[in-house]
């Protein structure tokens, strides 16, 4: 069978698909301002390490959606120009680049019941994002280990395939070295480096299998 | 080793020993380019309005995490959809855990005919089960063909074609549930 064998495209789909394609995204504000908080961590892309810059890229998840949010939320009364002037040029378009394909494509787990103080929560009080987790867990490993760890065991069970797996894996290592589970450090620390062998955090995981405190 | 001494160790590993930069004209450019298609798959994908924007900066986040690996011989796109479809799972399973509010939901305003179509598109789309969803992005709004999506889903194009039939299908129906006729 080929994709001509097919039965046409009704035309209702038809036309709704084309009046999608033709509507305008119309987010200007949102790309100027995800950019803008991307620059925290992207901006310091030559150094590409340091604790320093995980905690400024997953406390720049954590801002930009907080205010991404608010302004989708007001988006009508919000004039984009304001934000809009911080727009980056457009830059040159280099050569098509194609990443390895995704690791995984299955579907996700069930949703999981919301704890109850998701259930009771205010209307601008939603549940935990995986940023704002994390971003608490790392300010969290060095002098509290153990709430770092117990606020990483909730992000793994609230986004098991995070988009920020690898970085909750390195606090995991800091936090149980912090608490000196070594052992445990060690182990986490030697799956660290063979599942993230070119990680911008391959150091905490090094330090560890040395028995110190991460860096 | 102390903690200090540890962390100056640290520091001059990250300084001397770290990988090149991916450069941020290059970053920019695929941001730039590619953010208009990142928005518009994941509200595709189901995520909430209230989310998207979030959702989209995950998505960044993982290029920029990846860059090192990227081929640039080959298109980006099929590589970003996999990687949106991932963070809309997220996504979608957040919102179902929240309870909703008037303002997730908003519908589009009404001085914005032109979102009008999109949004209720987004909204059958959501409905639908997640490979059928997959199925008929792909094929009918991103313009693959049934082979290029069996071999980005390592699926038989048959199965493809299946998918495909039944999802337009059971997106007329929703679409006409959700306009509020029957036609």
């Amino acid at each position: 069978m080929t994709d001509r064998d097919l039965t046409p495209l009704p035309d209702e789909l038809r036309a709704l698909f084309e009046a999608e394609r033709a509507s305008p995204i119309a987010n200007e504000a949102h790309r100027a301002a995800i950019r803008a908080k991307l620059g925290a961590t992207v901006g310091g892309a030559t150094a590409f390490g340091g604790a320093a810059k995980v905690i400024a890229l997953i406390v720049g998840v954590a801002i930009a959606g907080t205010a991404a949010t608010w302004y989708l939320r007001d988006r009508d009364r919000a004039p984009a120009a304001a934000i809009a002037t911080t727009i980056a040029p457009p830059r040159s378009v280099p050569p098509a680049l194609t990443p390895p394909p995704p690791s995984r494509t299955e579907e996700p787990a069930p949703p999981r019941p919301p704890p109850p103080h998701a259930r009771s929560r205010t209307m601008h009080a939603p549940a935990p994002t995986e940023a704002s987790l994390l971003a608490d867990a790392w300010r969290a490993a060095d002098r509290d280990p153990e709430r770092a760890l117990a606020l990483v065991a909730e992000a793994t069970a609230r986004y098991p395939d995070g988009a920020l797996a690898e970085e909750r894996d390195a606090i995991r290592i800091e936090a149980l070295a912090a608490a000196h589970r070594d052992d445990e450090a060690r182990a986490a620390a030697g799956i660290f480096l063979d599942r993230y062998p070119d990680s911008v955090h391959r150091p905490i995981a090094e330090a560890a299998l040395r028995g110190e405190e991460s860096p | 080793m102390t903690k200090s001494s540890a962390r100056r160790q640290y520091e001059d590993v990250s300084e001397s020993d770290r990988p090149p930069g991916p450069g941020l004209e290059a970053f920019d450019a695929v941001y730039e380019r590619e953010f208009d298609y990142v928005w518009r798959t994941l509200g595709r994908l189901g995520v909430p309005p209230s989310d998207l924007a979030d959702a989209a900066h995950e998505v960044f986040l993982v290029v920029f995490r990846r860059w090192k690996e990227l081929d640039l011989d080959r298109g980006l796109r099929p590589w970003l959809f996999g990687v949106a479809r991932r963070v809309a799972a997220d996504a979608r399973r957040k919102a179902a855990n929240a309870p909703a509010t008037s303002l997730d939901r908003e519908p589009a305003a009404p001085d914005q005919p032109d979102h009008a179509e999109r949004d209720l598109l987004w909204r059958a789309l959501a409905e639908l089960d997640e490979d059928r969803r997959v199925a008929v992005i792909l094929h009918d709004l991103d313009g693959y063909t049934g082979a290029e999506i069996a071999s980005m889903l390592d699926v038989p194009a048959n199965t493809v074609h299946s998918r495909l039939r039944l999802a337009r299908a059971d997106l007329l129906a929703i679409v006409r549930r959700l306009r509020g006729g029957t036609r």
